[in-house]
């Protein structure tokens, strides 16, 4: 078999070559940054614990185990519910746009590769709607990229993606961003085993500076990130 | 039943080039003219800044195109990742025209300013056409950038200042064609002179 472990299927899904549009994507980061609210390594390093407490773990992650889990079984129907729930809970109009045009493109990334991605991305525009964590959550669970390991990925790939928009938007250096990272791991380790026995019912989002960050946005004078 | 339009249905015209070598002031010209021979048109301008500068072009195309077919894309302060590695969020916007409008005719894409390297990925453009000026040095055809030399089509803009910044059009013109196979066209964005030529060369191999 091709890529048993899913190994290589998980570094094609964190990586930041990945084509989904995720350098365009700042979740309202950019608005911190434009109003000086984030300027040192020390800033980024706290608000990206937040952005994880707070977003990606309680929301992003129950939502990709519960996609995974219904993809497991071959439950199209439950797809759209996770949907749904993610789409209530995304209070920014910028953030749900971003997520469904990512979750968009991943569909069109990996279209033919296998069929039961295939018949979801067929209802995405109906009865379902393809938020990105959703979305990961299938191609991983089809690709056989375990649960805990997807998990993993879609944190990962969360802070390199904001990382990347910091690097681009202040003046820090790619050793201290590296640092960043690296600091930030057992945070991401700590809300991916908060998150792991979550139900869809249990997903939440509480993150109100980011959320009104990601509004002002809509209006911002000057833009280089989609959110 | 058919499934719905989408990017792959549609031509699509990339427009890349340094900054402010003239991409927004080509399209300009290029527009009324296109719109003239009955072709209904898109257009999608890459990392617009500013509000302000999305309305401006929107009021200049206005009665032209439809405010809705003009948007502005933003590349994350990556304009050759948007137009080359994940042109994603363009391909995204070229398939919400088609779902307002399914038969449109041609899309204009215009990169963010960008460097010589920047070349457009085929899957978003059939066909591209990089933008220079005479007025950032008529050593630029000779240095072989990827943008320049893989282009469809090479514009070579603003011959009214060559004479100002001391260019030499004949030494572009060969050098232009010792770096690339393609054809070259001289314009002056600021009196159309040229314009034709390049609308010729997009009828002749984009729109047949
Ligand atoms: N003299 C002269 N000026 C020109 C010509 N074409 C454009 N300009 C001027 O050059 C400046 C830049 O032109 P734009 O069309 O905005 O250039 P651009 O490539 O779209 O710039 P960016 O989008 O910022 O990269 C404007 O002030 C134009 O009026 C030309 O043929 N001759
Ligand atoms: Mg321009």
């Amino acid at each position: 078999m091709i890529d048993e472990s899913g190994l290589l299927s998980a570094l094609r899904l964190a990586d930041s070559f990945l084509p989904v549009g995720s350098y365009t994507i700042s979740y309202g980061f950019e608005s911190f940054a434009e109003e000086g609210r984030v300027e040192t390594g020390e800033d980024l390093r706290e608000l990206l614990s937040d952005y994880l407490y707070g977003q990606v773990g309680p929301c992003d992650m129950v939502a990709l185990s519960a996609a995974h889990c219904a993809a497991r079984q071959g439950d199209v129907d439950r797809l759209a519910r996770v949907d749904d729930r993610l789409h209530a809970t995304l209070l920014a109009r910028e953030f749900r746009e971003s997520s469904l045009t990512s979750g968009k493109r991943l569909l069109d990334v990996v279209a033919d590769e296998h069929a039961f991605v295939d018949r979801y991305a067929e209802r995405v525009g109906d009865e379902a709607r393809g938020h990105y964590p959703t979305v990961l959550g299938v191609v991983s669970a089809t690709k056989g990229v375990s649960e805990y390991d997807a998990r993993l990925v879609c944190g990962y790939a969360f802070v390199t993606g904001l990382l990347g928009a910091a690097q681009r938007l202040l003046r820090l250096g790619h050793t201290e961003i590296q640092r960043i990272l690296h600091d930030l791991f057992p945070v991401i380790e700590s809300v991916e085993r908060e998150s792991a026995d979550r139900d869809l019912e249990q997903l939440r989002s509480c993150t109100p500076l980011i959320d009104v960050q990601g509004m002002r946005h809509e209006r911002a004078e000057r833009r280089l990130f989609v959110s | 039943m058919s499934s719905p339009p989408t990017h792959r249905d549609v031509p699509t015209v990339g427009i890349g080039g340094p900054v402010g070598s003239g991409k927004t002031a080509l399209i300009k010209r290029l527009v009324p003219k296109l719109k003239d021979s009955g072709l209904e048109i898109g257009v999608i301008a890459n990392d617009i800044l500013t509000q302000e500068d999305a309305e401006q072009f929107k009021r200049s195309f206005a009665g032209e195109i439809p405010e809705d077919l003009v948007v502005g894309v933003e590349t994350g302060a990556c304009p050759h990742t948007g137009i080359r590695e994940d042109p994603s969020m363009n391909l995204a916007a070229i398939d919400s025209f088609l779902e307002e409008y399914p038969d449109l005719d041609l899309v204009l894409l215009e990169s963010g300013g960008d460097n010589l390297a920047a070349t457009f990925n085929p899957e978003l453009a059939d066909y591209y056409a990089f933008v220079i000026s005479t007025a950032e040095g008529d050593d630029i055809p000779r240095k072989r950038g990827p943008g320049v030399v893989e282009a469809d089509l090479l514009v070579i803009n603003k011959t009214d200042l060559a004479e100002h910044v001391g260019a030499d059009l004949d030494v572009m013109r060969s050098d232009a064609a010792d770096v690339r196979e393609g054809p070259s066209i001289f314009t002056n964005c600021k009196t159309g002179d040229g314009i034709d030529d390049v609308i010729a060369d997009i009828e002749d191999r984009v729109l047949f």
